[in-house]
């Protein structure tokens, strides 16, 4: 659970204000799909520089979410390019966009659970 | 307090901004760098939170820019990072960051963090106000005493000129009445009464004033000449018409001064010794310099009790106009020496002095690229000796 979403964290970091919680959801929401695709597009094109830019602003914003396992491999990324090491970037980049998706569902089922942890 | 972000990644932009909103802060967000320059170039900010890596303008390129602007007032600028490697906290400080919060942030530092750079802002603006009261306070003290130093050269001018003007006056009435018998002594003779003519002539005692005519005649205009002197050395001292520097012999300047505190050293019974040397021109500005050369005069004069000596002395010495006004008065205690050009320092009692003449002094000889050296004993007597040189240029800027 915590891998996808530290909801206790969440809960925290919006001091329990619902419908902040819900609004942070939506931008996210509206951000990641674009943020994803740039982070594709720059792994495709191999480009080290842009990808390092992708890979940390898509780690900023899942960050926020407490989400450990997106935050690791946005992580992953943004060190292998910072090194010039691109050998696995597809990998890890199936595995962001594996994990980012695991936490848009895990905020969907925040949202309907509308209680605590 | 109005806070500008400067925040790429909307899900922190949007957080952030609640939690200050929260906090009572009025926020501008901005979602670059580019946009956040604009937004502060355009605004009144105190306060920034900026990201570091940002598209266009990034973090530290952003406070280098807000750094570079010359606005008053100071800017605190809290950086947020992911990163915590020491050299980007240098990188940070040397780009003119305050402080730094990690992300994601926690909500309580940044909390007190940006407690801090309010109170750091508000400290700054509290400073700057007192900073400018002090500044006019102190305009208006250098005024005030710059009318006291007036006020001494206007009785004494008063009293010089009131001299002449009492014996010309009564001139002017003894030569009416001894005219008017000797008209009508005249006008006897050409009516042809000639014992009645002789008769005035002897009542009027006309002999008397046709032998001291010529020098009534000559002591009163004596006495015009000196009040025209007296109204052309203070207009030399004062140089009311000149607000630029030019060349001035301050042998001239000095002798100037002492015929403005004449009636004080006579009133004091002061003798006052002179020993002049021929000085070059210096290019100075010659009201400034005579309001010095008045300070230290009036000074010296006090210092003495009655039957003092001051001795006034110039020399040129190693390019430089030396003038020393030295006096065998009370002298200056030891403690009061550190203080001597301190503002508002006095050993005067409450409401005699402004404590602002040698400090206003101290401030225009230096000015004008000299010094002032004070040597004193007490019970022996004081010297300031005063060394300009021919010209400001050559010293100073």
């Amino acid at each position: 659970m915590d891998e996808e979403l530290n909801r206790a964290d969440l809960l925290d970091r919006v001091e329990g204000d619902r419908d902040l919680l819900k609004e942070i959801v939506e931008v996210f929401r509206d951000t990641y799909p674009g943020l994803l695709a740039e982070v594709k597009q720059t792994v495709d094109r191999r480009d080290a520089p842009a990808l390092v830019r992708s890979a940390h602003t898509l780690k900023g914003v899942v960050a926020n979410f407490g989400a450990r396992a997106a935050h690791t491999a946005a992580l992953r990324l943004e060190t292998q390019a910072r090194a010039g090491d691109l050998a696995q970037v597809e990998e890890t980049y199936a595995d962001l966009a594996a994990a980012v998706q695991r936490l848009d569902a895990a905020l969907t089922r925040l949202l309907a659970d509308g209680g605590g942890p | 307090m109005k806070v500008l972000l400067a925040e790429d990644d909307p899900v922190s932009r949007r957080l952030l901004q609640a939690h200050l909103e929260r906090w009572g802060h009025e926020v501008t967000a901005a979602a670059d760098g580019g946009e956040a320059w604009r937004l502060f170039e355009a605004g009144n900010f105190f306060l920034v939170v900026t990201d570091w890596m940002m598209p266009e303008i990034d973090g530290p390129e952003l406070i280098r820019r807000i750094r570079a602007c010359p606005r008053p007032g100071y800017v605190y600028v809290i950086m947020l990072t992911a990163r915590s490697r020491k050299e980007d906290v240098v990188q940070g400080m040397e780009a003119g960051a305050n402080d730094f919060v990690t992300k994601p942030f926690d909500r309580e530092e940044l909390r007190v963090r940006i407690r801090a750079g309010e109170r750091i802002v508000q400290l700054e603006h509290s400073l700057a106000q007192q900073n400018q009261a002090l500044r006019e306070a102190q305009a208006a003290l250098v005024q005030s005493e710059k009318l006291a130093s007036l006020g001494r050269v206007a009785a004494g001018v008063a009293h010089e000129i009131n001299n002449p003007i009492a014996y010309v006056t009564n001139n002017l009435a003894v030569l009416r009445r001894d005219m008017q018998a000797t008209f009508a002594a005249l006008d006897a003779y050409r009516k042809g009464n000639a014992d009645e003519a002789a008769r005035l002539e002897e009542e009027g005692d006309i002999a008397y004033f046709q032998e001291n005519f010529p020098r009534t005649c000559d002591k009163t205009l004596e006495g015009l000449r000196r009040v025209r002197d007296i109204v052309n050395n203070l207009r030399d001292f004062a140089h009311l018409d000149e607000a630029e520097f030019k060349e001035a012999d301050l042998n001239a300047a000095l002798e100037s001064a002492l015929e403005i505190l004449q009636h004080e050293v006579k009133a004091k019974g002061v003798h006052v010794a002179t020993q002049f040397e021929p000085l070059p021109a210096v290019l100075c500005h010659p009201g400034k310099i005579n309001q010095v050369f008045f300070n230290l005069l009036v000074n010296a004069v006090q210092a003495c009790g009655a039957g003092g000596i001051v001795a006034v002395r110039t020399r040129f010495e190693a390019g430089k106009a030396v003038v020393e006004v030295q006096d065998n008065g009370c002298g200056i205690k030891p403690e009061h020496r550190s203080r001597l050009f301190e503002p508002f320092f006095t050993t005067k009692p409450i409401g005699q002095g402004t404590g602002l003449g040698l400090s206003v002094s101290y401030g225009i000889i230096r000015d004008h690229g000299g010094n002032i050296e004070v040597e004193s004993e007490v019970g022996r007597g004081t010297t300031f000796r005063v060394r300009i040189p021919l010209s400001p240029d050559k010293v100073t800027r």
